[in-house]
């Protein structure tokens, strides 16, 4: 079972579209939307049956109303500053959830026992039918934590799915950014597919998501998108990887095809055969070969 | 709704080689010092709100 990754440093680069023309393409599959913080690969493969599961993870300070005696030990012990009178008066005390740490401190010195430390309530993770085969996303709550556990849960339940129904592919929507879900997105993985652009600040990100890549020694190739924007930034981008040590599986024009798929919720894959489609076609065969290469071959070292 | 932009191929470009978009031509100009102060008017209305609350 392999594991390829879609991420790229950069949002808006068109990861999740790749990722569905891939999904499209990718026979014997298992696919993951990685992005939990704003899942939309749904969007255009469309799951039913979706089973729900809840995600709790790590706790929240609560003040029992009835047994709080309002002498404000709480106060004067949270060093963050996140429980504050509910009334002008000063009676009555409540715990600002923005700003609460969950260190425990107002449980463990509320002379009245009157703090609880409920599990918390993050969100939510599903198991669903599409037409390319089963999909596990989530959706993480407003302001919810932990989001490199969930994408680490979601994982662990792919995995399970591929090995119970003997898939050979887990394919993963990764997160942009270079933060925690990335991370754990690359965790374990055989593969990274770094969609980047030819901008200024899509050049910027592919260096950082490429050296946390080497850090974690997962070997990454590229895609150029929108290559024909900047033609002359395109072929910067393709150097720069080249001496780097990563292939560049795909450049990609700027096709309204792209924008015609999502706006009739379809991967850009099921739409009519073109160059585009084409090309998308033999950068999937070409991903599926360097995913299925031994694993610590042929990632560069670090500063290169 | 402050803004509306449209899909528009040479602003993808403009914004590929690097340059501002509000320096483009005079209607994105435009539209962006309306943006603008559409934001700054929210922003003051906020406040306003936030002080009486």
């Amino acid at each position: 079972m392999r594991e390829i990754v879609v991420i790229s440093g950069k949002g808006g680069t068109g990861k999740t579209s790749l990722t569905a023309a891939f999904a499209a393409l990718g026979e014997s599959a298992v696919v993951c939307d990685l992005d939990v913080d704003a899942a939309d690969l749904h969007l255009l493969l469309s799951p039913r049956n979706d089973r729900t599961q809840q995600f709790i993870s790590g706790h929240e300070a609560v003040i029992d109303p009835d047994a709080c005696t309002g002498c404000g030990v709480c106060i004067e012990m949270c060093r963050f500053d996140a429980i504050r009178p509910i009334h002008q008066d000063g009676a009555g005390l409540a715990i600002d959830p923005r700003r609460c740490e969950g260190c425990k401190v107002c449980v463990a010195f509320c002379p009245a026992s009157a703090v609880g430390f409920p599990d918390k309530h993050c969100g939510e993770w599903y198991v669903g039918d599409t037409r390319f085969g089963t999909l596990v996303h989530a959706r993480l709550n407003p302001g919810g934590e932990n989001s490199g556990r969930l994408v680490s849960l979601l994982k662990k339940e792919a995995r399970a799915i591929a090995a119970r129904d003997g898939l050979s592919f887990i394919l993963c929507d990764g997160a942009p950014g270079i933060g925690c879900p990335v991370i754990s997105s690359l965790s374990g993985a055989d593969l990274a597919v770094v969609v980047t652009e030819p901008t200024p600040s899509g050049q910027h990100d592919l260096e950082r998501v490429l050296e946390l890549c080497r850090h974690f020694r997962t070997r990454a190739c590229v895609i150029v998108n929108k290559c024909d924007l900047n033609p002359r930034a395109a072929q910067e981008t393709v150097s720069r990887c080249q001496a780097g040590g990563h292939e560049v599986v795909a450049s990609l024009p700027h096709d309204e095809i792209v924008f015609e798929a999502m706006l009739r919720g379809r991967a850009v894959t099921e739409m009519a055969d073109s160059p585009f489609t084409a090309t998308l076609r033999r950068a999937w065969k070409r991903i599926i070969m360097l995913s299925e290469m031994d694993r610590e071959a042929h990632v560069p070292a670090m500063n290169q | 709704m402050l803004c509306e932009i449209p899909y528009n191929r040479s602003i993808a470009e403009e914004y590929a080689a690097g340059n501002v978009l509000a320096a483009m031509n005079p209607w994105l100009e435009g539209l962006f010092a309306e943006l603008r102060d559409n934001v700054v008017s929210m922003a003051r209305a906020a406040g306003a709100q936030a002080a009486h609350a």
